[in-house]
């Protein structure tokens, strides 16, 4: 299969991908025990024909297959409903948070990519040695700890007890940042703005070493252990016996190979780390499409969660169809499967 | 009889397994880990010094102390007795959750494996919807679908949670097993029971099955883990336990904003977290080892 074809496929896999997706985002809307209007009602009382009028306003009285379609037609013009607990559409309110979100997502994979590949590869390299050790019981304590304690942990020494960083939101109050892209350390670059430069990363970096933590784990792990194996091989024996120097036996020869687990295991985390936003972003108030999530289930404003949700899903489902292409352009058995 | 029986392949292939445990201190370590959470959970009355929900209002906020090793809460309550207690509800989600997801989630693979065709097809593709959410945030959205919107909840919260939790993992359960069956149906012993005229049910579940337990295993023992860390994560933004159980996220949730002053209140529970979750993941690992004899050296 040629790697054009094989792109191809999968972009046509996504199509049932995201049908079902949207289906059980529409049916955890409109089947649950709470009845919708009721749920936009909220606490108020209403009479009948109330009801019955904000029923047929919202399309609520037109059979549930039709009610899909347009669920999806609304999901693909980028409406999806109005929020409960704010007097806008929710596709606004999440595109006024998104770049935050975008900002500390992708600062804490590039972390745990860089970070967890390069440990990884030592801690492999030097198996069984003092650094291995150390970087084995990182590995372990990120699987093992909740990412939203870890967050409070690290605002308890960094930023109450010794005062280094800053700890809640993305910028300090007195700082002036013109608006351009929304990602607060690229405008301060496009800006020339030194000061609100550092601000924005510094406020960035206990965020995003706290989100990237578990997944710079997991890549670490399977960097090790794949690479372990890969060096073990008679390719690298050969490598090794024709004279050439370590450095290239490593980095030409293993390392190839043994990053293919490895970008599997960073297009799964992406996953984990979307779950992980939600809860980092609410521990250092971040004021990304995570924290508002968890501030809309307080409102119980449903809308807003299940939109939030989406636009996670969709995130989840793109980030692993790039892994997918890019394995396949890797290792060009995976096209034939 | 006995020594008949200490010749089995079996029994020969426990011990062989029993003697490569005690090999590995770190998996060695897991299971003492796991035991020590055990007694906790058996003998909580026992150890707590004190009920975990008595409101002691001369005592609020006390450090640690001999008195109250992980010192009190803003209602007296001793923090060392809660968590104690915790790891009771931290065994429930945990079993719970894992008991339901290995369920059904072995019971589609198999399914979908033996039978193959269109029933291999549409498991698969819906294991692929669930898949495609990340799992924490279809949990989420999952248990605030089941909240009421005039507050409270229509399934009790921690139920609510632990089910969510439990529908989320159901796929990694359904891929392994069907991955394990379809190396597996092509065997020559499964042909055999085929001739011999067993029913479908029963090479499903007799002969295929046992030969899957082994990462089923695995798979289990490591979720366990992170199955409680993201209960705890869901009790945290308030879906799951709710105040004043003393359920550890929920802990974590209530002595969060006693930072930094009363630190003891949100430390300690993440650290009983940590240590039980960590537990689970070298007894895991220990087993990966031991039940994959491709990583026998």
């Amino acid at each position: 299969m040629k790697l054009r074809d094989y792109i191809a496929r999968r972009l046509l896999l996504l199509i049932p991908t995201i049908i079902g997706v949207t289906l059980v985002t529409f049916l955890l809307t409109n089947l649950m025990p709470g009845n919708p209007v009721r749920l936009l009602l909220g606490e108020r009382a209403a009479s009948p024909e109330t009801i019955a009028a904000l029923e047929a306003q919202y399309g609520l009285d037109r059979p549930l297959y039709i009610r899909y379609f347009v669920y999806l037609r609304n999901l693909f013009m980028g409406d999806l409903g109005m929020a409960i607990h704010t007097p806008f559409p929710v596709s606004t309110e999440i595109m006024a948070r998104l770049p935050a979100t975008i900002e500390l997502g992708v600062t804490a994979l590039v972390l745990a990519t860089i970070v967890g590949i390069a440990v990884g590869i030592i801690s492999a390299v030097r198996s069984n040695r003092l650094s291995d050790h150390v970087s084995r019981v990182f590995a372990l304590t990120g699987v093992s700890m909740p990412v939203f304690w870890l967050g409070l942990m690290l605002l308890l020494l960094f930023y109450y007890r010794l005062g280094w960083l800053p700890g809640m939101g993305r910028l300090s109050v007195s700082i002036g940042l013109e608006h351009i892209t929304g990602l607060h350390t690229i405008d301060a670059i496009l800006t020339g703005n030194l000061t609100a430069f550092v601000d924005a990363v510094k406020h960035l970096i206990l965020p995003a070493f706290c989100l990237s933590w578990l997944e710079m784990a997991m890549i670490m792990r399977i960097t090790r252990s794949s690479m372990l194996e890969v060096i073990r091989q008679d390719y690298i024996r050969t490598a090794r016996s024709k004279g050439l120097r370590e450095r290239v036996v490593i980095y030409r020869h293993a390392l190839r190979n043994a990053m293919i687990p490895t970008i599997t295991i960073v297009g799964l985390s992406v996953g984990a780390l979307l779950g992980g936003a939600v809860l980092t972003e609410t521990v250092f108030a971040w004021p990304g499409i995570g924290s508002f999530m968890v501030e809309s289930i307080s409102f119980k404003d449903i809308p807003v969660v299940l939109g939030i949700t989406v636009v996670l899903a969709f995130a989840n489902i793109f980030s692993n169809l790039i892994v997918d292409i890019l394995y396949g352009v890797l290792d060009p058995r995976v096209r034939y499967g | 009889m006995f020594e008949e029986m200490r010749k089995e392949p079996f029994f020969k292939e426990m011990r062989y397994s029993m003697h490569l445990l005690g090999q590995s201190y770190l998996s060695i370590a897991g299971l003492a880990i796991i035991l020590l959470f055990v007694f906790m959970a058996v003998f909580t009355s026992f150890i707590a010094p004190y009920e975990p929900n008595v409101i002691d209002l001369a005592n609020t906020l006390q450090p640690p102390s001999l008195e109250h090793l992980m010192g009190t809460d803003e209602y007296g309550r001793d923090v060392f007795s809660r968590v104690i207690y915790g790891t009771r509800y931290a065994f429930l989600e945990g079993l719970l959750a894992v008991s339901i997801s290995l369920t059904v989630g072995t019971t589609l693979g198999l399914l979908s494996g033996y039978r193959g065709g269109m029933t291999d097809e549409v498991t698969m593709r819906l294991m692929d919807i669930l898949l495609a959410f990340p799992y924490l945030v279809l949990a989420i959205c999952i248990v605030s679908a089941l909240m009421k919107p005039e507050g409270g909840f229509f399934l009790d919260p921690l139920m609510s949670g632990i089910l969510a939790i439990s529908i989320v993992s159901i796929p990694s359960y359904a891929r392994l097993v069907r991955g394990t069956v379809l190396s597996v149906k092509e065997t020559e012993f499964v042909e055999a029971a085929r001739a011999n005229g067993a029913s479908s049910l029963r090479i499903a579940f007799v002969h295929i099955l046992p030969n899957s337990l082994a990462p089923i295993i695995v798979e289990a023992t490591m979720s366990l883990g992170t199955v409680v860390i993201s209960a705890a994560g869901l009790s945290f933004i308030g879906l799951g336990a709710q105040p004043p159980t003393p359920e550890w996220g929920a802990l974590i949730a209530s002595g969060r904003f006693l930072l930094p002053t009363y630190w003891w209140c949100a430390t300690f529970p993440g650290i009983m977290i940590l240590l039980f979750v960590m537990g689970f993941n070298l007894f895991g690992d220990g087993l990966r080892d031991i039940l994959d004899p491709r990583l026998r050296r």
